[in-house]
């Protein structure tokens, strides 16, 4: 017999018989490598059965209450916006639907386009107003400027990566100091 | 578990409509539920959020319980799936950020010298069990803890009969040997201090 039967026998815990128990036996005597495996198995069994039972701190029932009421008001913000929201998509999908039906598309397509260009014409207008006025800045002023706001720029970068590095700790902190409090 | 406790009678109060009633299923149920929680993921402040979660998820889902089973059995199977869910959702987290920021990178080896100062028995079961994959240490938490059948363990966790055993199978040898390795890091330790460590 092989060395992966006995392995099954001492780590599956179906009943043995009588002679598979005493084989058992004899090659435990002979083979250190099963022997071990016996052993630490026997004594995880053992430390498994003393373990005590973890026990919540007082009040447990009490702090549930709260979290279902919380937890249930927070549903119900969800559920009001929900329908806010289908009702919002609701009347716009009547607005599409009357216009298209109501035969004055063409005419809705053609305000609209007219509308959108005289934006842009107005957005491009101000554009070049504005470049204009750059340009009559000197030079110095404007690369110190430039300058400055990359400067800007980094630093709103090193403080985000930093919020996010001390928001990560914390969490680990929070994590890992009730264990040793426990002790 | 006390075994006098109506959880029928609770159930049905809560189906209708008593909201209170629930309130004495946690009330009996919390130290095994949160135990569970608490071998699952090892700190008590998880261990609190979890087995609350559970409760509530218990309380949203409740008409789904089937009262021809023993309704521990269908509380803890949902504990347990809350567990799972967490502790795959921990690891995601913190293998991510840290890979990218390149930050604070842990450093998950136990620690040896506190192995040998508080070298009792319940840590180092707690600690094995948390080096167990996921699905594997939920199996044997179920066995051995809460005395769940293979039967058991595969209808909680929607898993075969036979993938139960082969995940009891594994989830004893990594026990083992892990059991063992400790056990020679404590022995070398005490025995011969000098001698640098091999590991
Ligand atoms: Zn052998």
């Amino acid at each position: 017999m092989n060395h992966k039967q006995y392995e099954k026998w001492i780590l599956d815990d179906s009943p043995l018989s009588a002679e598979e128990s005493e084989l058992l036996k004899n090659h435990l005597a002979s083979c250190s490598v099963c022997q071990k495996l016996n052993e630490g198995w026997q004594k995880s069994l053992q430390g498994i059965h003393s373990a005590d039972q973890h026990v919540p701190t007082a009040g447990f029932t009490a702090r549930w209450q709260v979290k279902l009421q919380q937890e249930q008001r927070k549903r119900t913000i969800v559920r009001r916006r929900i329908i806010v929201f289908s009702s919002l998509f609701f009347l716009l999908l009547s607005l599409i639907a009357y216009i298209l039906l109501s035969g004055s598309f063409a005419s809705f397509l053609a305000n609209l386009i007219t509308l959108t260009t005289q934006i842009i014409l107005f957005i491009t207008k101000g554009l070049s107003e504005l470049t204009m006025l750059i340009n009559g800045v000197p030079s110095i002023v404007r690369w110190s400027l430039g300058i400055f706001m990359i400067g800007v720029a980094n630093m709103f970068i090193i403080l985000l990566t930093y919020i996010i590095w001390k928001a990560r700790k914390n969490h680990r902190e929070q994590q890992e100091a009730p264990a040793y409090a426990e002790e | 578990m006390d075994t006098s406790f109506a959880e029928a009678e609770c159930v049905k109060q809560v189906l209708e409509g008593n909201e209170d009633a629930f309130t004495a299923i946690v009330e009996h149920f919390q130290i095994p539920v949160y135990n569970l929680c608490y071998r699952m993921l090892g700190t008590p402040q998880e261990a609190e959020d979890a087995a609350q979660e559970s409760f509530i998820r218990a309380y949203r889902y409740i008409r789904r319980y089937d009262s021809s089973r023993p309704f521990a059995t269908w509380l803890l199977s949902i504990a347990a799936h809350y567990c799972i869910d967490q502790q795959r959702k921990r690891h995601l987290l913190s293998v991510d950020l840290d890979e990218i920021m390149e930050f604070g990178i842990m450093d998950d080896s136990p620690d040896p010298e506190k192995v040998v100062t508080t070298g009792e028995q319940n840590e180092l079961i707690q600690k094995n069990l948390a080096a167990l994959p996921v699905k594997d240490r939920m199996v044997l938490i179920l066995k051995y803890w809460y005395d769940f059948s293979e039967d058991e363990i595969s209808d909680a966790l929607e898993i075969t009969k036979s993938a139960v055993k082969s995940r009891l199978h594994r989830a004893r040898q990594h026990m083992a040997e892990q059991w063992n390795s400790e056990e020679n890091d404590i022995s070398r330790k005490e025995g011969r201090q000098h001698e640098p460590q091999a590991i």
